[in-house]
């Protein structure tokens, strides 16, 4: 349903994102993971066109055989909020202080012209009722800043979910809020998916989030798409050493904390490059453990059974199991 | 924790272009140049003397014969009361903005420094100082000094004392409550030491910019009082005064109306584009925010 | 919105107490002496002595300023000297015409920089923005009273659309009293809107760097509608801070524009004051007109919590960042 060719955004002379090739078919979750500045938020962005106005996009974007990639503002806006519902990191800055709460929602209704002037408010409360809110009537009337970080991203989620989208994308939906929250709005997220058919686009820097809501996984790094495949196969055995760098970083779920109690805290060693400082060829090259001289070439794209590819000169073997803090991973005190 | 993912790129990729001279800079300098040149050629020559009056050369259109622009109803070359207000205008908007900073900026200084009932009353104060606009003050002030030039200026110092106060308090607290302020605490460097020696050179910029707003400021305040004939008085040349006297004339000559008034206009441009070119030049930051 | 409301009356009273005191002080302190004030350099011992005498002057300060204050609490302001009139009242029949003319601007102002300022911030790339800042740039420059002449000389002397002065209260032709009204309004808000302009293009400009706006978009609204239907609000909550910082500015160009256009208000009236230097009548306008001013500014403070619901809910500490 949704069909990325061939990506590139470029702000001024720097690219930002290159990709080849990514797809999400109706009704799947896919994840798309990668650090601080991996280009994961400009390529969920380029599919609603809501880029800096600096920012140009080249390559293709096909959502339902509709080509997104540079089209007029007044048509995108057609398919935001309709087709593709978004929500976003910080619940409380991505609502409006000072409208209530339902009347946000409802706008989504009128502005689509889903159900008749009339029935807005019943569907309004309707919705709320879908994403778990209490009191879903007397809520409606509240501002965001009198709800908890939770409600509030349920509200975003009822306002995205309004239109009945195909295609929802969720920038990073729980990295402001608390664990036991992050969990409950994981699960509703994942419930209203499969009740409605709706397929999703999950960005996280955090692989754990990711693992446990989609289907398939993206790596992203440096803007380009490092490794994809089922998320089963990409989490038991990546072939990407950038992919395993980040499994191994991954602190594990709530409860996982307490065996990783007294286990070091791994992190990957230095950070991603500013842009343009990138090497030529792999982009992990300079932090990766496993560099090759071959990895000041352009890797190739490994393609292997089960939808699962990579671009890695000197991928991990398939055979060994890895043990975290292997792989000559730097070790830091946090 | 904030991820802030691609903005970062955004920074990278609009950087380069500072520190460049903003173009508001080089315009508002131009005029305030020509201004004050003209202000000080007045003080030695204008083309005529400025209070004799030649009534058979009355009202003459500008471009006269002689006379740049043109007459008065008592035959007074314009061009030299224009010359003259112009020295005039800067001078009094000098004085009060200079003795306005000086007191200004120490009672800011010292506030930030003092304990917060002293600042919490300062605040006050200023709120009040602020709220009793420049143009009562004068009227309050012309009711006991009568009218003339020290009455302008003590109004606008007494309007623009608090402001300055208000200005300077603020970002002064924020910089007594850096780290290498505390560092000089520990040191055991006395209060006033610090907020002379680190304090004042940090908001130096600020208050430069503040100087050049209020500066235009002060040169409409000073019109709006000798238009209503509290300000300069004649043989003293003024814009504003020349404005009033042309009220009565305006169907018959609308010229003497219309000169002064952009002359006062263009030199407030002046000063305001030369405060706004100052705080972009001197805080790259802010280059995007057009606050006055 | 209770304590909102407690909360300014009280900073309303505390400011009026404070001001009262300046402006009684400036008229004293200066030359010492409200007698010579009244009567001239020249007058004579004798009527000087029964000046004082008459008006209380030999009387500590003190005393002097509760005589003073509790009058104008009784409605009792004294008698203007050469005119003999009663200075309660003629402040009083005063009141409306200044306060319509100031109120009249603000709002104007308000709202056209709301309009222009968002229209800027949305185009702010664009040659439409580079012609606001121009516009702006010029506005601010305006001495009010030019403006107000120029406009004289344009609809009334002209065109003859407008009457070029006096004033027909709004109460008896209504017709009438928006013509006389409508110059004197228009030269208070264009330099007052060309100010307030700037403050709304950049509040704007940050506003919609807003994630909601962005939220906004994601629901299916262009960037403009989005701005107009989830920014203006937004916006327009500093724009109220502003607006309070200038409405000293604001009732001094009133007073001001009066004397163009010789309306019979306050400011009128304060500037034949002072040129009869009527002490009495001085003092009084004065505080007058800073109770306006205080008045203006606690509208405007309940403006704030009607805009914004998160200082409703705190009571008066503003939450903007």
């Amino acid at each position: 349903m949704l069909e990325i060719e061939d990506l590139n955004i470029s702000i001024g002379a720097h690219q930002i994102v290159s990709l080849e090739h990514l797809s999400i078919p109706a009704g799947r979750r896919l994840g798309l993971v990668g650090e601080s500045g991996s280009g994961k938020t400009m390529t969920a962005m380029s599919i609603i066109g809501l880029l800096p106005r600096e920012a140009v996009v080249t390559g293709s974007i096909k959502f339902s055989g509709v080509e997104m990639v540079n089209r007029p503002e007044r048509e995108l806006s057609n398919f935001r909020g309709s087709e593709i519902g978004t929500i976003f990191q910080d619940p409380l800055r991505a609502l409006n202080p000072t409208m209530r709460v339902g009347k946000q929602v409802g706008e989504a209704l009128r502005l689509h012209n889903t159900v008749p002037n009339k029935g807005v408010k019943q569907r309004t409360v309707e919705l709320l009722d879908q994403v778990q809110l209490p009191d879903s009537a007397a809520l409606a009337r509240r501002y965001p800043h009198q709800l908890s970080g939770g409600q509030q991203q349920r509200v975003l989620i009822a306002m995205a979910i309004a239109c009945n989208p195909k295609l929802l994308i969720a920038d990073e939906p729980t990295t402001a809020l608390d664990v036991t929250v992050q969990k409950e709005i994981l699960e509703l997220l994942a419930r209203l998916s499969a009740e409605r058919g709706m397929a999703v686009l999950f960005v996280s820097h955090d692989l754990g989030v990711i693992q446990s809501i989609s289907d398939h996984v993206a790596v992203l790094y440096g803007g380009s798409l490092v490794e994809t495949g089922p998320t089963d196969q990409i989490v038991g055995s990546p072939r990407h050493r950038y992919t395993e760098a980040l499994i191994n970083v991954n602190p594990g779920h709530p409860e996982d904390i307490a065996a990783s109690l007294g286990k070091p805290l791994i992190t990957i060693k230095g950070s991603v490059p500013p842009l343009g400082a990138f090497l030529s060829g792999c982009r992990f090259r300079g932090r990766c453990p496993h560099e090759v001289d071959t990895c000041a070439t352009e890797p190739p794209i490994t393609e292997m059974p089960d939808a699962h590819s990579f671009k890695c000169w000197n991928p991990v073997p398939t055979t060994i199991s890895l043990a975290p803090g292997e792989a000559g991973l730097a070790k830091e005190s946090p | 924790m904030a991820d802030t993912d691609d903005f970062e790129f955004l920074e990278i990729a609009t950087s380069g272009s500072r520190r460049r001279v903003p173009p508001q800079l080089v315009i508002g300098a131009v005029i305030v140049s020509v201004i004050v040149g003209i202000g000080m050629v007045s003080v030695f020559w204008t083309p005529y003397d400025l209070n004799t009056v030649d009534v058979p050369n009355q009202f003459l259109r500008p471009g006269s014969d002689g006379y740049l622009l043109g007459t008065d109803k008592l035959g007074r070359d314009m061009t030299s009361q224009i010359m003259a207000g112009a020295r005039n205008s800067l001078l009094v908007s000098m004085i009060s903005t200079v003795a306005s900073l000086i007191p200004g900026v120490l009672i800011g200084l010292l506030a930030a420094g003092a304990s917060p009932f002293w600042q919490r009353f300062i605040s006050r104060l200023t709120d009040i100082g602020i709220a009793l606009p420049g143009i009562l003050v004068a009227l309050v002030l012309a009711t006991s000094l009568g009218p003339g030039n020290p009455t302008a200026i003590i109004a606008i110092m007494f309007w623009f004392i608090p402001t300055v106060a208000r200005v300077t308090m603020g970002p002064a607290r924020q910089i007594l409550s850096r780290d290498f302020v505390e560092a000089a605490q520990a040191y055991g460097r006395p209060r006033r030491f610090i907020l002379f020696r680190h304090v004042l050179p940090n908001i130096g910029p600020l208050i430069i910019v503040q100087a050049s707003v209020m500066f235009a400021l002060a040169i409409l305040i000073e019109a709006a009082l000798s238009y209503l004939g509290i300000g300069a008085q004649r043989p003293t040349p003024s814009w504003g005064r020349l404005l009033k006297e042309a009220q009565p004339l305006i169907d018959k000559a609308p010229y003497l109306m219309i000169i002064p008034g952009i002359s006062i206009m263009v030199a407030v441009i002046g000063f305001n584009l030369l405060g706004d070119g100052l705080r972009t030049y001197l805080d790259p930051q802010q280059t995007a925010k057009g606050t006055g | 919105m209770f304590r909102v409301v407690v909360r300014a009356i009280s900073s309303l009273l505390v400011s009026a107490f404070m001001g009262s005191i300046v402006v009684f002080l400036l008229l004293r302190m200066l030359k010492g002496d409200v007698a010579t004030v009244i009567l001239g350099q020249t007058a004579t011992r004798e009527a000087l002595d029964a000046l004082r005498d008459e008006m209380g002057l030999d009387a500590p300060l003190v005393q002097q300023y509760w005589n003073w204050i509790s009058g104008v609490f009784r409605g009792d302001m004294g008698t203007s000297y050469a005119a003999e009139f009663d200075i309660a009242h003629e402040i009083w029949v005063r009141v409306p015409l200044t306060f319509t003319l100031a109120f009249a601007s603000l709002i104007l102002s308000a709202l056209v920089a709301l309009l222009v300022g968002t229209f800027s911030a949305i185009h702010a790339k664009d040659w439409r923005g580079t012609w606001v800042d121009i516009l702006s740039q010029i506005g601010i420059a305006v001495p009010s009273f030019w403006l107000g002449l120029l406009m004289v000389t344009l609809f009334a002397v002209r065109l003859g659309w407008l009457p070029a002065g006096g004033y027909v209260p709004l109460t008896e032709n209504f017709i009438d009293g928006v013509k006389s009204l409508t110059m004197p309004v228009m030269a208070l808000a264009i330099p007052l809107s060309a100010v307030l302009v700037r403050y709304v293009r950049s509040g704007m400009l940050e506003v919609l760097d807003e994630d909601f706006i962005r939220t906004a978009q994601a629901k299916g609204l262009t960037l403009r509608r989005a701005a107009w239907r989830h920014g203006i609000r937004n916006a327009s909550i500093p724009l109220v801070t502003v607006t309070i910082l200038q409405l000293g500015s604001l009732l001094a160009g009133a007073v001001v524009i009066e004397n163009v256009f010789t309306l019979p208000g306050l400011g009128r009236m304060l500037v034949v004051a002072v040129g009869g230097r009527e002490a009495l009548s001085v003092q009084s306008l004065t505080l007058v007109l800073m109770l306006m001013i205080l008045t203006l500014n606690f509208l405007m403070d309940i403006a704030y919590g009607l805009l914004d619901p998160r200082i409703r809910d705190s009571g008066g500490s503003v939450p903007i960042a």
